[in-house]
């Protein structure tokens, strides 16, 4: 026994799980295999980036036609850069959804708080990640994309004008400064997002990727609910070990697996767009963001600082204090805890789109914040938008429901599930209901073509 | 206990000591403080790539009452109208992207906002009205804009 033991220590795979794994944490519905797949995913993005570095070149001149011959010319690598690109997508996606799993499973408890933030960090990484490649292919969608990004990321100028300090104190010329090496996008631009893209952050990516699982080895593993936790103070359930190799192993390359066909279909399937090269002169109608920062642009479309900086900012801050706030020791490590979590979850995702289908059609049928304040409105609008009333709704929400079940997790999960709920329907419908000149329509097939 | 360590504390910690290991310090936390400052200087550009901001026109008698001219490339409208000759940015103060004249005024594609003729702000997100450039009149006779210099709305050029 000890003999073994010892020549299993010696296997890496050994270093980052324990010898052992609970069968609980194998469960597939517990986890989905989500945080595995995130992981995967930026392997297949390590590799498939890596190919693409062979061919890219980060000059405004040479970029986009870099990119056409990678999809017409080089064998494969039309096929490589769809895989990197649906990668990406994904990547987004399980990282989203690994985040709700945690949180309605409760398992940033118990030492596992601090690992919460890293995980907040990851999200934040991927992010930017997927943002900085946005600009590389350097076409019309990349340019455009880009330039509201950067403005949004200027936008504190809009408070500093506000209060007439720009002169002395200008955070957002010099984020944009720092962000472009100009004050246009161009090719100091183009080269800081790629040095950004390929070297520093997917480095810093790594390093929080380990101390993430690190984080989650000193914890014991995944988090299990208390009767489990009992039955092991005991002594009671060596019966529920299974051997790490090759349990756990085989289910994380199956699940590694089962991505990479997703991906790889995907990839097949459909083409990563490219635009026309891209053209300072022209915008795209309608310039739209990468998707998931829709949800986003749609705030901004009321009012740049405040949808764009103050918001989004408020919300990883409260993201960040979760589990700090909720430090009940209930619940843990079971999904939505009892009945009451999933009549909350239940009751808020209705709320949810109620609010949302009220604001967003407020909003167009009286083209408002547009026109309601008359000539002194370009500072009431900052305060008073669709996107800061909904934020003050789903806060009030919380609040009731705090206060009806007596319960601090309850509140929580209340807020949690109307910023993702909310998130995900006004990302859907900058997507899907806006055309050009950011005007309503129902349908896509519906805009007017300039 | 925690008064007997506090007092060998101050038995062992002498002014000298104190002075000499506290200025250690201080020089320490000064040099790296200037080391990551003069780093992270290098990442802000010192000169701005890019154009002027200074471009010509023409000359006066190609601006008649009621030209409209779209100068492309410096992304500014010039008209001109009984009163003199004006320069108005087409950058969205909103998010920066380039703003289409219509009928009434002009209106940005990518959130909406709209401006009266005047380039006054009528309605979205756009917190500022777009601004009006500073025109003069060179010795050749050309006319130039400066984007560098923004002027008060209403000011037009005459001679």
């Amino acid at each position: 026994m000890k003999k073994s033991q010892h020549r299993n220590n010696n296997n890496i795979f050994l270093h980052i799980h324990s010898d052992k794994t609970h069968k609980f944490s194998l469960r597939w519905n517990y986890t989905f295999g989500l945080g595995i797949m995130c992981m995967g995913l930026f392997f297949i993005l390590s590799l498939s980036g890596l190919l693409l570095m062979i061919y890219y070149k980060p000059d405004t001149a040479k970029a986009y036609f870099s990119i056409k011959d990678l999809m017409y010319v080089i064998p494969s690598g039309r096929f490589v850069r769809n895989i990197h690109r649906w990668a990406a997508h994904l990547m987004v996606i399980t990282c989203f959804l690994h985040m709700a799993r945690v949180f309605y499973t409760s398992a940033y408890k118990r030492g596992r708080e601090f690992n919460w933030n890293i995980g907040m960090v990851l999200f934040l990484l991927t992010l930017g990640l997927s943002f900085t490649g946005y600009l590389l292919p350097w076409d019309q969608l990349a340019y455009w994309a880009c330039t509201i990004g950067v403005n949004i990321a200027a936008s504190p100028t809009q408070l500093t004008d506000a209060l007439g300090i720009s002169a002395v104190v200008d955070i957002g010329t010099q984020m944009k400064h720092l962000l472009l090496g100009s004050d246009q996008i161009g090719n100091d631009a183009l080269v800081r997002f790629y040095v950004l893209h390929c070297m520093l952050l997917p480095f810093l990516l790594m390093v929080f990727i380990g101390v993430h699982i690190w984080r989650i080895r000193k914890s014991r593993g995944l988090a299990r609910p208390d009767w489990i936790e009992s039955k092991w103070a005991d002594g009671l359930s060596e019966n529920d070990l299974v051997h790490t190799i090759p349990h756990t192993f085989v289910r994380e390359f199956s699940i590694f697996m089962f991505i990479l066909a997703i991906t790889v279909s995907l990839a097949y399937f459909f083409d990563a767009p490219l635009k026309e090269p891209a053209n300072p002169l022209v915008p795209e109608n309608p310039a739209k963001a990468p998707w998931y920062f829709l949800g986003i642009q749609e705030l901004v479309s009321y009012s740049g600082f405040t949808g764009g900086i103050v918001i989004p900012l408020m919300t990883l801050f409260g993201l960040s204090m979760i589990p700090y706030i909720d430090r009940g020791k209930k619940d843990f490590a079971r999904w939505f805890g009892n009945g009451a979590g999933v009549r909350v979850t239940v009751t808020s995702v209705c709320y949810t789109v109620i609010c949302c289908i009220l604001l967003l059609g407020l909003s167009i049928g009286y083209n408002w914040p547009g026109i309601w304040f008359g000539n002194n409105r370009q500072s009431l609008i900052h305060f008073i938008n669709p996107g800061t009333l909904l934020a003050l709704m789903f806060t009030a929400w919380s609040l009731f429901v705090f206060h009806r079940h007596h319960s601090i997790r309850m509140g929580v999960t209340a807020l949690f599930t109307c910023f993702f709920v909310g998130l995900v329907i006004l990302t859907y419908f900058a997507w899907g209901h806006r055309g050009p000149n950011w005007d309503f329509y129902w349908w896509p097939s519906l805009w007017q073509h300039h | 206990m925690n008064q007997d360590i506090s007092k060998e504390i101050q038995k062992k910690l002498t002014r000298r000591g104190f002075l000499g290991f506290g200025g250690a310090v201080l020089i320490g936390i000064a040099s790296l403080f200037t080391f990551f400052l003069t780093v992270l200087r290098m990442l802000f550009p010192s000169l701005l790539p890019g154009k002027s901001g200074r471009f010509k026109i023409g000359t006066k008698d190609e601006f008649l009452s009621g030209i409209i001219k779209y100068f492309e490339n410096e992304q500014v409208y010039v008209f001109a109208d009984a009163e003199g000759v004006y320069a108005i940015s087409a950058v969205c103060t909103h998010l920066g992207c380039i703003v289409k004249r219509e009928k009434n005024g002009f209106v940005c594609p990518c959130h909406g906002s709209r401006y009266d003729l005047d380039g006054k702000i009528k309605q979205g997100a756009a917190p500022k009205d777009l601004p009006w450039y500073k025109i003069s009149m060179l010795p050749s006779g050309q006319l130039e804009v400066d984007k560098n210099r923004i002027i008060k709305p209403g000011i037009k050029f005459n001679v």
